[in-house]
């Protein structure tokens, strides 16, 4: 068996005050509170080099959860480990968070809008990471730049432009350079290729196995696509009403799905 | 001496005012270039016009203190003179234009030419203390940036500012990183002096009176202007332009566009007017 790299345990994130009973609650409404239970008690682990894939209907609390992990949302209760790192990473100070989501972590987000300044230019997103890792030498910013651009399939000559002028897969593209400008150890894409047309959501996905064979990277794919999911995760788990209801190897979840749930959700693959 | 104004506190300001302000100033010089927020007090010059520097030079002075004020080099404009003449009435202290017999010095935009001592203070009238401003403009996001020295935003602006104009833009107000810890607003000193802020024998005080914020920077402190390795703060060039009046080549220079003439004097017209009696005067009368 592989290393775990990242390991969580009982992660739960209520919306409202809360109850006793809400981790008890079958649905994600608290039928007593009438809290929000979007992700409730969610233990999982990350392996190196594995891509774990996390699917399910919307609202079933796939990227609360992986918003969690990158700090974005600050969860209710649970735990989470990194390996070689005793400490839980959610009673981390806001300074050590940040360092962790800098250096040991990267995030793609659906939306272009939620992970890039449109403010700044594609390259200047980019570098923004790279200057996060206090590098200041502007010839070597604008190597790696380069580096990152050739690697994610970016046209250099828009390495200046501002990300509202880029089509959507390039934007998705600036958002994968940004995640892997510190080779992180682990990478969280949130419904990556979503609201892409199929030609650019095919070359996005290639790319992706291909950043993945090379550097080794763990990655936690979130995705409602089962076309997705089948491509390019080694694992899946299956999330319904905030909880996990099935987990196991991408084949047998997609052949030979056991929770009622999950069979319904691959017969209604197109 | 013109005569004192009668039924006000000595230095204008209440006595507990001071205290804070004092205290205040103490916070500051402990934790070089953060700013700590005060009570900036009503005064009869409106905010906005030095009212920060004026607020710590009057809880600082004493009856025996030498005041200088003034206002980008120039000790005779209109925001330092009544800056003095305030002050001379409240107190009834001594005033100078010499930069090297005064114990206080109030300055706006500039730091003067000649070298200060350990028994000086400068004082800087700030109108925006918040370096980070620039990039952000949300009061709780600077401050967690700075808790966290999370600069990175501050850094892609000069990032960008290379891409777009192959060097950084930024004229005064130049930020510098205060002993490896904060990013602080100089004030819109030119670049000219920024280096002076490092390693200086002189306590800097710095006073935002509309923003409510004092900061410090300690004598003999490290204070670095943000640069790349391969793009380096440089300084406003002077190359092959003197003084009109005194001649001097190592000034900080005022171009005056005099209808075709364009001709440049010193900033720092006390020290102008003492080089104009002896162009040989140093600039540092400090041994080393």
């Amino acid at each position: 068996m592989r290393d775990w790299i990242l390991k969580v345990e009982n992660l739960t994130k209520i919306y409202g005050d809360g109850c006793p009973n809400c981790l008890k609650s079958e649905t994600n409404k608290c039928p007593f509170c009438r809290a929000t239970i979007a992700v409730n008690s969610v233990s999982l682990a990350l392996y190196s080099g594995e891509i774990l894939g996390i699917m399910g209907e919307s609202g079933s609390g796939k990227s609360t959860l992986v918003r969690s992990l990158y700090f974005d949302i600050s969860p209710t209760l649970g735990e989470a480990y990194l390996n070689g790192e005793e400490r839980n990473i959610f009673n981390f100070n806001s300074q050590e968070k940040r360092k962790l989501r800098n250096f040991n972590m990267g995030m793609v987000y659906q939306s272009p809008y939620r992970g890039l300044n449109f403010e700044i230019t594609a390259g200047g997103n980019v570098a923004e990471k790279l200057l996060m890792a206090n590098w200041r030498s502007y010839s070597n910013i604008r190597r790696r730049l380069i580096d990152l651009f050739e690697k994610t399939e970016l046209p250099l000559n828009r390495m200046d432009d501002f990300p509202a002028t880029l089509s959507g897969g390039m934007q998705q593209r600036i958002q994968i350079a940004k995640a892997l400008a510190n080779n992180p150890e682990i990478l969280f894409l949130d419904e990556p290729t979503s609201g892409l047309d199929l030609s650019v959501q095919a070359r996005l996905l290639d790319l992706i196995k291909k950043i993945q064979q090379e550097l080794k990277i763990s990655i936690i794919l979130v995705s409602h696509d089962l076309g997705v999911i089948r491509l390019l995760a080694d694992r899946v788990l299956v999330m319904r009403e905030g909880r996990i209801i099935e987990s196991g190897l991408t084949d047998q979840i997609l052949e030979d799905p056991q929770h009622p749930y999950t069979q319904l959700l691959v017969n209604s693959m197109l | 001496m013109t005569e004192m104004i009668k039924g006000y506190n000595f230095a204008f300001i209440d006595e507990y005012a001071k205290r804070e302000i004092r205290r205040k100033i103490l916070k500051a010089v402990s934790i070089p270039g953060y700013q700590v927020p005060f009570g900036s007090r009503e005064l009869p010059i409106a905010r906005g016009w030095g009212t920060g520097g004026l607020q710590i030079t009057l809880s600082l002075i004493g009856k025996e203190d030498i005041l200088k004020v003034i206002d980008q080099g120039c000790d005779d404009s209109v925001n330092a003179v009544n800056i003095k003449r305030f002050i001379k009435a409240t107190t009834g202290i001594s005033i100078t234009a010499d930069t090297l017999k005064a114990t206080i010095i109030q300055t706006r935009h500039r730091i003067p030419e000649e070298e200060l001592t350990e028994a000086q203070i400068l004082v800087f009238q700030v109108p925006y203390p918040e370096p980070l401003r620039l990039v952000e403009p949300q009061e709780a996001q600077t401050r967690r940036m700075h808790a966290e020295m999370d600069y990175a935003k501050i850094w892609v602006f000069l990032y960008e500012n290379i891409v777009k104009w192959k060097e950084i833009t930024i004229g005064a107000r130049y930020p510098v990183f205060v002993n490896g810890r904060y990013i602080m607003d100089p004030s819109p000193i030119p670049r000219y002096d920024v280096p002076r802020l490092n390693y200086a024998r002189t306590l800097y005080l710095f006073g935002a009176g509309r923003e409510k914020r004092i900061y410090a920077i300690p004598p003999f402190t490290e204070v670095k202007p943000l640069e790349f390795e391969d793009h380096r703060f440089r300084i406003e060039d002077f190359t092959a332009k003197s003084c009109a009046l005194c001649g001097s080549k190592d000034t900080f220079l005022d171009e005056i566009v005099d209808g075709d003439r364009r001709i440049f004097t010193c900033s720092d017209t006390s020290f102008c007017k003492k080089r104009r009696e002896d162009p040989n005067i140093p600039k540092s009368s400090v041994k080393k």
